[in-house]
């Protein structure tokens, strides 16, 4: 589905990361961004905030407890409901393995740790752009 | 040189390769000799009972042939000497009735000149009635032989004997001796057989000579066999040398790839633990450099960074120790040190508790101190409670209990986190080693923490231990450390 809602109405972005130094980063990243910001620190809370909140897109550590985010992210990939919700992954592992898991688990991109918030920003600002992988 | 986590020998591992990152390879692992003897040991039963078993039975399956061969001519021989020396000084009439005593006198110098002697131990005259007429002992005359089948196949004319037991013999003998052989002769006169002579043979001798040759036999099967297994032995030596040789080769292989694994895994584990703390130094200063930035923010994203510094370091310095520990370069700074105090440092040194994580504390009154460095035993306790803290995901309670037992200190932190598999308990404490299931994969950590604690408590001549009632069902970990009377210093 386009994006086709105005300006005036903000995308959300939905923020999952347990760390409590990442989730600070993450959060002061986007906070001139222009978007809505939510946040979830387990990946139950990110599959429930999904559900209810549907964010434009997910940003998605790997390491969540409660369930993983290779878990969380099958999960909103194959719910119709959500699945037009987009999902970027954060690994802290450099491999073809991560890669993989990834793209098996349908994320639209995944970034590896460590990454620069501008950067970031603009990984993000581009997959909005781009019509949401299923 | 120590091993991860091992317990066992090092001494019977093959030559370990140069150990690099003060990595060493697991030790290979034996199997006891009574489990899986040596070749050379199996070798050498089977060919012991081979060459028992084959050497008894073949010598006596000779001895027997030789001895009933050696009866046969006994019984040809006393068949000769009767027919060549008795029989023509015997009478018809000495065969048909009752003799009267004079012949009786005659016969007997007769038989005891010609018959008697060497083995021969006694005679009796049969008549054709089957009745001794005559004997060398003379409670046997008269004596009838009527069911006796040997008799009656002499009576029939044909040469018979027969082997018994010297204590089976109907016949009274000299004390001593061994089997008895009853031969009997047929009398024949004019084409009739009218009686037997019966010789009483002592085996004795025969049977001596008979094991004399089963003996020499066995020694010389022993001894032949003996050889060819010397040869054999030296060749399956050589052989199983070789053997050993090579599975020692591909024990080293393995220890090799072992190393291999250990490194690769080790620059994983690592440089997975480097990223989070690089992503907030790296993070954070570039919004603190490119931005313009508000005062509460620029104080906030300080601390964050400084703790991303923080934690770096403490990641360092666990490396460091492991380091340390591998090239025994830690010393230990022994005294008294309250248990209480140190367990307050450590939860002190532990980052805020996760909502719905309690930890409570229960110290036996007038707990001596233990003789430990006290900045290690804050590591150690530190360790623990931080462990405790990390796999109870789902809350719960954390219980550090310490109390005195005989000349130590029992220090039991329990929680009621995600327990462990019984699998699990030995190698918990290896170096890099991370339990692997479902719930635990979420959880960072460096596989170092518990290593290094084990290292420290043995080193302090103390013992780590964990038990749990299995997966789900939350783990107990027990510090052993000597006690000691001397009152620590508050320094």
């Amino acid at each position: 589905m386009p994006d086709t809602q105005p300006d005036a109405q903000p995308e959300t972005l939905l923020i999952a990361e347990d760390d409590p130094l990442l989730m600070p980063l993450l959060k002061a990243t986007f906070r001139n961004s222009g978007l809505r910001v939510i946040t979830a620190g387990t990946g139950t809370q990110a599959l429930d905030l999904a559900r209810t909140e549907r964010p434009d897109l997910v940003l998605l550590d790997v390491g969540l407890p409660e369930m993983n985010g290779y878990e969380v992210c099958r999960a909103i990939k194959t719910d119709p409901q959500t699945a037009v919700i987009r999902v970027v992954m954060l690994t802290a592992r450099a491999g073809a393995a991560d890669q993989r898991l990834a793209a098996e688990a349908g994320a639209d991109t995944y970034l590896t740790k460590p990454f620069s918030p501008t950067g970031l920003l603009d990984v993000v600002r581009s997959v909005l752009r781009t019509e949401p992988a299923t | 040189m120590t091993i991860a986590g091992s317990r066992r020998p090092t001494a019977q591992t093959p030559a370990a390769p140069p150990a690099q990152h003060g990595l060493t390879p697991p030790p290979a692992k034996r199997t006891r000799w009574w489990r899986a003897p040596s070749l050379v040991a199996r070798f050498t039963v089977v060919c012991l009972v081979l060459i028992l078993g084959v050497g008894l039975l073949a010598a006596q399956v000779v001895a027997s042939e030789l001895r009933s061969t050696a009866l046969d001519q006994e019984a040809a021989a006393v068949q000769r000497t009767v027919a060549s020396r008795i029989q023509d000084q015997l009478r018809p009439e000495d065969l048909q009735a009752p003799l009267t005593t004079q012949r009786m006198a005659q016969i007997d110098r007769l038989v005891r000149d010609r018959a008697m002697g060497d083995s021969t131990v006694g005679v009796s005259l049969w008549r054709g009635d089957a009745v001794v007429n005559y004997s060398t002992d003379p409670s046997s005359v008269g004596r009838s032989g009527k069911d006796d089948e040997h008799l009656a196949l002499a009576l029939g004319g044909a040469l018979s004997k027969e082997i018994k037991p010297r204590s089976e013999v109907d016949f009274n003998l000299a004390k001593g001796g061994g089997d008895v052989m009853e031969i009997y002769v047929p009398l024949e006169f004019g084409g009739k057989v009218l009686g037997s002579f019966e010789v009483y043979r002592d085996l004795a001798d025969v049977d001596s000579r008979v094991a004399a040759v089963r003996g020499a036999m066995f020694l010389a099967l022993f001894g032949g066999l003996a050889v060819l297994f010397v040869a054999l032995l030296f060749l399956i030596r050589g052989a199983s040398r070789q053997l050993r040789r090579q599975s020692d080769e591909l024990a080293l292989f393995a220890a090799r790839q072992e190393v291999n694994r250990l490194q690769t895994e080790f620059v994983g584990v690592v440089s997975h633990e480097l990223r989070t703390p690089l992503t907030a130094l790296l993070g954070f200063s570039e919004l603190l450099l490119a931005e313009d930035v508000p005062d509460s923010d620029r104080r906030e994203w300080t601390t964050l960074l400084h703790n991303g510094a923080q934690r770096l370091r403490h990641l360092v310095e666990q490396l460091l120790d492991v380091s340390r520990i591998d090239h025994a370069r830690l010393e230990l700074r022994l005294g008294p040190v309250s248990v209480a105090e140190a367990t307050e440092q450590a939860l002190h040194s532990i980052a805020a508790l996760p909502h719905g994580l309690e930890i409570s504390q229960r110290f036996e009154p007038d707990l001596p101190p233990v003789l430990a460095d006290h900045e290690k035993l804050v590591q150690i306790l530190t360790n623990l409670v931080s462990n405790a803290v990390k796999y109870s995901p789902d809350g719960g309670q954390i219980t550090i209990d310490a109390r005195r037992v005989g000349p130590s200190v029992r220090i039991e932190i329990a929680d009621q986190g995600l327990g462990l598999p019984s699998h699990e308990l030995d190698s918990i404490f290896d170096r890099f080693h991370r339990v692997d299931d479902e719930r635990r994969r979420t959880i960072e950590g460096t596989g170092l923490g518990l290593y290094i604690t084990r290292q420290l408590v043995e080193m302090h001549g103390g013992t780590v231990t964990v038990h749990s009632l299995g997966k789900g069902h939350g783990s107990t970990f027990t510090v052993v450390l000597p006690a000691t009377e001397e009152e620590p210093n508050n320094a």
